[in-house]
């Protein structure tokens, strides 16, 4: 369960129950307290945080080596990453220079989270119309200049979900730079001749802005007519502190899925005594968790981006020029649905 | 008289046994069938009809469920999603339908007339495969096809033959103006022999005699095929036209594996924005849902008559 995709649903038709009676306290006070926040609902655990992806950037070594640019130095903030994006185009490196997923949580929310984390409303929606949400439009804009022009198509299964344009222009070695959760740089790289050319690092900052990005957990949900909840509780617990699990999703080559760990106890032990295996993207990474933050669980988690993306769209197709009337035209949207259906 | 009057009711206590004996073995073989109609069939459409006229949340469990009358039928009148997503799925049944019909049956034709068993049971067979094939792997090879990034057409054309650059290739599944007609291709090819073999059996019914004679009265093929052929696949004609009218403006697998839910998509059809209302938003305003879904449904059947008064036996 992703707790802002379908958390709250599955509360009101009542099938999952609070995990508070069976997490030990010890494992409540080490969850990362962002982490821990997102697993919440009404002041109740309903997920046991598991598969945390955040959403990052990645690159080409091959193709950043080619434009003459560093390969090793991630770009730190938003304007030295168009305009190495822009050399990799220039200098005929690769077709493309960056590319993004264009749903909303996982491109437009992200990169606001990087200006600000103060974007919700009281209801918790995402507020289109934020200051850092504009600004997080038009960096998007920039970006689209140099992506694979099919960077807004929807993608080809789960609802048009995934197997997105940006996945495939990634995997096809045409484009350098590439933000998405790391899951997706990791398997698209997967498919290169040499998947070690595949970098990571933390989403790139905005100048005067929070530095932060978005993340989301695929947890455990407890069913509530399900049974033997303390031996799930004892599960869960010996598989998302299991080292030999995140050793295998951050070291396991191909078959590495990226997840990270979501105790704070984990980390401080890793800093401390740096694995053989661990990477340098994860450090990277995990510095960027406690400041980060995930979208806000309500009925419209995902369902507000679907519902405003075609009226933020306008602006990157150039058919609103101003990036406030298309974002105020998408919170309008949203609203309308939310008056409606309830 | 009393021995007769004995055999007489001896009679009729058999005739009765044997009656309740044909009636329990009829019920016996017809229930599976009525527990499927009833049950499967007949409950879900009232159950639905029940749910348009009332103000039915799934996610509102606590909440008293209200007798609304028409109330979501107006809603969904004035709900200009409800008249695009009908107009959408009409765009893609208007392309989809002509191909679906027409081409397995030219291609009918041509395998009718070939004369070797052995090559004609071939051709029959490769063209079958298609629909042996499940749906979720049918769309697994046509995405691939149809990949912008890493698709085979797309390395035709810009790799191949130099006709696009990677700047302005064709976006198949993306580009609003092409998604309907790839969808479309996908479609016609994956029901191209399941449709045909419907023709080849339509064909096997016409008589032999009929062509000998009228090329001894001089008709070319072409006259052949739309004064005899043609006439006589009509009821065929009728049964894949009504059937593949409602498959196509009820798509809805197609449309959520490839095109989402981003409303501004010609794939957000009234059956996408249906699901989208009754397992998606908000509170999951089912009753709503049902009444798009019951409005569909109507201006489905309105269309069906219209197709079977066009097809009436004119005999």
């Amino acid at each position: 369960m992703t707790p802002f995709v379908e958390m709250q649903a599955l509360i009101e038709a009542g099938v999952i129950e609070p995990w508070d009676d069976y997490m030990p306290q010890e494992v409540k006070d080490d969850l990362i307290p962002s982490i821990k926040e997102e697993a919440m609902f009404d002041g109740k655990i309903y997920n046991w945080p598991f598969l945390l992806d955040v959403v990052i950037q990645g690159w080409n070594k091959e193709i950043v080596e080619k434009a003459g640019l560093d390969p090793t130095k991630p770009p730190a903030n938003w304007d030295e990453y168009l305009a190495n994006a822009r050399k990799v185009v220039e200098s005929g490196a690769a077709p493309f220079g960056c590319t993004f997923d264009a749903h909303g949580w996982r491109s437009l929310v992200p990169i606001t989270h990087s200006i600000s984390t103060d974007v919700y409303t009281e209801e918790g929606l995402f507020d289109f119309t934020s200051d850092a949400a504009v600004q997080a439009l038009e960096i998007m804009k920039q970006m689209m200049e140099l992506a694979n022009p099919n960077v807004l198509d929807p993608g080809t299964s789960d609802g048009g979900v995934n197997d997105t344009p940006d996945e495939g222009a990634f995997a096809a070695q045409q484009v350098a730079y590439y933000v998405k959760y790391q899951n997706a740089h990791i398997r698209m790289a997967a498919t290169w001749p040499d998947p070690s050319q595949l970098q990571l690092a933390a989403l790139p900052q905005a100048e005067g802005g929070a530095g932060a990005t978005v993340f989301w957990n695929t947890g455990a949900a407890l069913f509530t007519y399900g049974q033997n909840k303390e031996l799930a509780a004892e599960y869960m617990k010996a598989l998302t502190y299991s080292e030999d699990v995140f050793k295998e999703s951050i070291a396991g080559g191909t078959a590495a899925s990226g997840q990270l760990p979501v105790y704070t106890s984990m980390w401080e032990k890793w800093k401390q005594n740096r694995l053989e295996w661990m990477a340098d993207w994860a450090f990277l990474v995990g510095d960027q968790l406690p400041m980060s933050k995930a979208i806000r669980t309500t009925k419209y988690g995902v369902t507000q981006f679907n519902l405003g993306q075609p009226h933020w769209e306008k602006y990157l197709k150039g058919e609103e020029s101003d990036p406030r009337k298309a974002m105020q035209a998408a919170m309008d949207a949203v609203m309308a649905e939310v008056q409606k259906s309830g | 008289m009393a021995r007769v009057a004995t055999r007489s009711q001896r009679a009729t206590a058999a005739d009765a046994w044997s009656l309740a004996g044909r009636l329990v073995t009829s019920w016996a073989f017809l229930l599976p069938t009525l527990i499927f109609f009833l049950g499967w069939q007949l409950y879900p459409v009232i159950r639905v009809l029940w749910l348009s006229f009332t103000d039915y949340h799934y996610l509102r469990t606590d909440a008293p469920v209200h007798w609304v009358w028409f109330q979501n039928y107006a809603d969904a009148f004035r709900d200009p999603l409800v008249w695009r997503g009908l107009l959408r799925a009409a765009l893609f049944t208007a392309l989809f339908l002509p191909g679906m019909i027409f081409i397995p049956m030219v291609v009918a034709v041509l395998v009718d007339r070939v004369r070797n068993p052995k090559l004609a049971t071939i051709y029959r067979v490769i063209l079958l495969i298609p629909s042996m094939i499940p749906g979720p792997l049918i769309f697994v090879l046509w995405k691939w096809l149809y990949s912008y990034n890493i698709g085979p057409i797309n390395y035709l054309l810009v790799d191949v033959l130099g006709l696009f650059t990677l700047r302005n290739a064709p976006r198949w599944l993306g580009d609003p103006t092409l998604v309907f007609p790839s969808l479309a291709v996908m479609e016609w090819w994956w029901g191209l022999g399941y449709h045909t073999m419907f023709f080849l059996a339509g064909l096997a019914t016409i008589p032999r005699e009929l062509y000998d004679a009228a090329r001894v009265d001089g008709a070319n093929e072409w006259r052949i095929f739309w004064h005899i052929t043609f006439p006589r696949l009509q009821p065929i004609l009728l049964v894949l036209v009504v059937l593949r009218f409602g498959t196509a403006m009820a798509v809805i697998d197609e449309y959520l594996i490839m095109g989402g839910f981003n409303r501004a998509l010609p794939t957000y059809t009234w059956t996408v924005y249906m699901w989208d209302l009754g397992f998606q938003l908000g509170d999951w305003n089912q009753s709503y849902a049902a009444a798009v879904g019951w409005i569909g449904a109507l201006a489905m059947l309105i269309v069906v008559a219209g197709l079977f008064w066009l097809f009436r036996s004119r005999d």
